[in-house]
């Protein structure tokens, strides 16, 4: 069931400042996000990752085209109560505490009492602020808002939180400390709607992307499903070898290397492997590894978003499981 | 910039040290600045602004506030007489000081109540400027058409300083038909119309002006006139007895305690003036003079009061 | 409700914080105790001088702090982002402006009260005053309480567009001619041109005229005693049915300037 349904949706920015002239931001992007999922919402700055994601906030008004969040068109008010948001590079209150700031938050979803107090403590706990609970933010560093920023998009307890950028600014202890929050919200069925340009991170934890490139949607699907795409060839890693292996090897792989005492050997098609394997067991040498090339998550990325021609919209475009 | 040094602790002494140093260099350097504004040929007395009614729009709705501050000025700028002094033209804005005051706040009466005597006094207790303090008087009553005390202050300038009985008469007069105005106004009216020059009415005045008046400088100058009524009277009383001693006996009496003796019970005249310093006696000329050590400040009492002064029984005390 | 309230309060909290709030009461402090000195200089008006400067000194700095924090307050929002996880939770953005109005407001009202009790005191302390004149100096802060509502209802407004510098500039300029109301009338009469006639009658009405909360002063507050039969007497009354007209004024002016402020901060979108 979608939780998230994007239709159409387009942003045009005026810019200048005698002639206004629209800048199109976000291209009719259609994305829907179900409940429970992980999504990674992936692309280059300026893609219209921030843009979507204060549209879905009504921070923005579209241009044209419509969202739905729980069935509810995004600028109703009820809705709100049930989500979460972290801006991108969030700043709070700095006069505030954490204790304040999500004590504030909690008051404006209705809560009051101890039951505000003790979700309070818990997520400071959680987002591991315990020690500065009662610091007044303008002493905390980017690592540590972000932190609280967390803190406060989770206090009502959401059905979906929207992350943008979680991830930047962090040190790579924090990145796994907000890696360990997303899966444990995950955990729970909460639906998390997170922008990244960070991939290894979005690979670890999400059920499905989008990559978006100039406004326009390039791919959305299951990581696995994208990914699989191509196997590009495999590697084969081989034990000794030296000398005249090394030369009869060139012949039939398109790599060779040499390194610590290994060969590492990259074939393109199953032809070229099975001659390799072949020649491997004749020769004795000690087969330690076969392994399918794919491209990361990183190269898939760089090849869609290099090939992506301006203001072109490929048909993978539509979204649909 | 190639090394930077440590930074070094900020010590207090450090600090107080610097400190007292510029305050060193600064007194000597405002003397200076003082010394060379001084030797310029500018007159400081002249007025910013000298539109009442710019002013008023000026102060934005803080009209009084506005006029506490231009009174306040104005004090200064009469009280201060050494400064005074050194103004080419005396008192110059006295009266356009006064003016903006009134403007700002026409309820600042007090600014009616002294101004007007701040301007018509002599110099140098004022600017003596009669016409001005007339005429400002007349602005207050303009604004306060039944302020019988305004009326009674421009008697009061009329009969005390210009003599002009029957003016300050008519004035009282008029102030008698303002609702709740004392009923004494009535007798002084009266009394300034057809005894116009009485020296009784006179001294009621300065009396009145020294009980009222919150103002020390016209309070010591009530005094003052109130003291010297006392001395006239004691003077030309011991004057006129000491002539009759010689008319008996031939010559004038050896001293004046001589003279009292010689009328046997309590005389009403003082053998010392108010503040207690005994008169000196010339027994050659049977004249009755102020010791030079006498601490009251003696202002001409008018020769034509002479015989009802030295007549009355009574003249009440200063207290 | 409980969001407006919520808003008001973390507003309220965030301008206490606000070093800018205690140089500004402080100068005003200093000015109604120095009243006491100046006083002196006033041949004995200086409980006039005490209610002028003490009422004068209320009013300037509670317009200056009113300005100076509520040109600030929806413009910070925006310009730190504080404002975008503000609005992803279920508050309205109406709910956000009518909420930081209300936390402005109540600080006017908490500055005003320590500013009164200083006017008090000094008044206390030169004695001589009507036992009643304390009292009666509540009414006129309350006044400058309506003043300051307004103030900061039109720093709100133009913080919703424009820069904090340019917003105190106009707070500032409406501020000052508002007390001109009655001359900007009185120039509309006297000139031949219908056009300017009309021009300057439009304006009369759409400038909020600040005169009308001045209404009360020193004359009010010191009402002179009967038994000094040397005092001209000034004595100022209060006319409900003027007081009435001031406040529903004001609640008008208010509401004009908080509503436009909405509609224009509803239409704005947050890049």
């Amino acid at each position: 069931m979608p939780i998230v349904e994007i239709e159409n949706l387009t942003k045009d920015f005026a810019v200048g400042f005698w002639k206004k002239r629209p800048v199109r931001a976000l291209d009719r992007l259609n994305l829907q996000v179900n409940e429970g999922e992980t999504f990674g919402f992936l692309g280059p700055n300026g893609a219209g990752k921030s843009t979507t994601i204060k549209l879905l906030m009504s921070l923005l008004r579209p241009t044209s085209g419509a969202a739905r969040i729980l069935g509810k068109p995004v600028s109703s008010t009820a809705m709100h109560q049930e989500i979460g948001y972290l801006p991108e590079n969030p700043y709070f209150y700095d006069y505030l505490t954490p204790v304040e700031l999500l004590t504030y938050a909690g008051k404006l979803f209705g809560l009051d009492g101890d039951e505000l107090r003790k979700r309070t403590k818990s997520l400071i706990d959680d987002v591991g602020l315990g020690h500065a609970a009662n610091r007044q933010l303008r002493k905390f560093s980017k690592g540590m808002v972000q932190r609280v920023g967390l803190a406060q998009a989770l206090i009502n307890e959401p059905k979906i939180v929207f992350l943008d950028e979680p991830m930047s600014g962090l040190d790579p202890l924090g990145r796994m400390d907000v890696r360990r929050i997303i899966l444990s919200l995950k955990a729970r069925g909460v639906t998390v709607f997170f922008s990244s340009h960070i991939l290894p991170d979005v690979e670890a934890i999400c059920d499905r992307v989008a990559i978006l490139n100039k406004g326009q949607l390039q791919e959305a699907g299951k990581l696995a499903d994208i990914l699989k795409v191509g196997v590009t060839g495999h590697e084969i890693i081989v034990a000794g070898g030296g000398g005249d292996v090394t030369d009869e090897l060139r012949g039939i792989c398109e790599e060779v290397h040499l390194m610590d005492d290994r060969l590492h050997l990259r074939v393109k098609d199953k032809e070229r492997m099975e001659r390799a394997l072949r020649f491997v067991f004749d020769r004795k040498l000690g087969l330690i590894s076969v392994n399918p090339i794919r491209p990361s998550l990183e190269e898939h990325f760089q090849s869609m978003v290099s090939a992506a021609p301006d203001g072109a919209r490929p048909a993978a475009a539509e979204a649909r499981n | 910039m190639t090394t930077a040094a440590a930074e070094k602790p900020v010590r207090p002494w450090g600090v107080c040290a610097v400190c007292l140093l510029a305050a060193l260099l600064v007194w000597p350097t405002q003397r200076f600045i003082e010394g060379r504004a001084a030797a310029g040929d500018e007159d400081p007395d002249i007025l910013l602004f000298s539109s009442p009614k710019m002013l008023k729009k000026m102060a934005l709705g803080y009209d009084g506030l506005a006029a506490d501050f231009y009174w306040m000025r104005t004090i200064q700028y009469y009280g201060r007489f050494d400064e005074a002094d050194k103004r080419k033209v005396r008192y110059k804005n006295l009266y356009a000081l006064l003016d903006i005051t009134t403007t700002l706040d026409p309820y600042l009466t007090d600014a009616y109540r002294q101004g007007c005597f701040f301007l018509a006094q002599d110099p140098p207790l004022g600017a003596g400027d009669m016409e001005g303090a007339l005429k400002f008087l007349d602005k207050g009553l303009e604004a306060h058409p039944d302020a019988w005390q305004l009326m009674y202050d421009k008697g009061f300038l009329h009969y005390l300083y210009t003599q002009d009985f029957k003016a300050a008469g008519d004035i009282w007069l008029q102030a008698t038909k303002v609702p709740g105005a004392p009923s004494w106004l009535a007798s002084l009216a009266a009394a300034a119309l057809s005894r116009g020059g009485d020296f009784q009415i006179a001294f009621t005045l300065w009396q009145e002006q020294y009980r009222t008046t919150t103002r020390e400088n016209t309070r010591k100058n009530a005094r003052d006139r109130l003291m010297s009524f006392q001395v006239a009277r004691d003077i030309w009383g011991w004057e006129a007895l000491a002539d009759l001693y010689k008319e008996r006996a031939g010559a004038y009496p050896p001293t004046l305690r001589a003279l009292a003796e010689t009328r046997g019970r309590r005389e009403k005249y003082a053998l010392a003036d108010p503040l207690g310093t005994p008169y000196r006696y010339d027994p050659q000329t049977g004249a009755v003079f102020l010791d030079a050590d006498s601490k009251v400040n003696y202002i001409d009492v008018p020769g034509k009061y002479k015989n009802d002064l030295v007549a009355v029984d009574f003249l009440p005390g200063i207290p | 409700m409980h969001r407006i309230l919520a808003i008001a309060g973390n507003t309220f909290r965030e301008t206490v914080r606000d070093k800018i709030l205690y140089n500004l009461i402080l100068f005003a402090l200093v000015m109604i105790f120095s009243a006491l000195a100046l006083g002196q200089l006033s041949l004995g008006n200086d409980n006039k001088v005490i209610v002028d400067l003490g009422l004068g000194a209320i009013s300037i700095f509670g317009t200056m702090i009113a300005i100076f924090i509520g040109i600030g307050l929806v413009y910070k929002e925006i310009e730190k982002r504080t404002v975008y996880a503000l609005l992803a939770k279920p508050v309205r953005r109406s709910e956000l402006v009518v909420g930081k109005y209300l936390g402005l407001v109540f600080t006017l009202l908490v500055n005003l009260a320590v500013m009164t009790v200083g006017l008090e005191l000094a008044l206390w302390y030169t004695g001589g005053a009507d036992p009643m004149s304390y009292l009666r100096v509540l009414a006129v802060v309350a006044l400058t309480f309506l003043s300051l509502c307004l103030v900061t209802a039109l720093a709100l407004f133009f913080s919703t567009f424009s820069t904090p510098a340019l917003s105190a500039l106009f707070t500032l300029f409406l501020w000052i001619i508002g007390h001109f109301g009655n001359d900007l009338r009185n120039f509309g009469e006297l000139t031949k041109s219908e056009a300017m006639q009309w021009l300057c009658r439009i304006l009369y009405y759409v400038i909020p005229n600040f005169s009308n909360f001045q209404i009360l002063d020193w004359r009010y507050v010191l009402q002179p005693s009967s038994e000094n039969t040397w005092t001209i007497p000034y004595a100022q009354t209060v006319d409900p049915g003027m007081v009435a007209g001031v406040v529903f004024y004001c609640i008008v002016y208010v509401a004009l300037a908080l509503s436009l402020g909405i509609a224009i901060f509803r239409s704005r979108d947050f890049k």
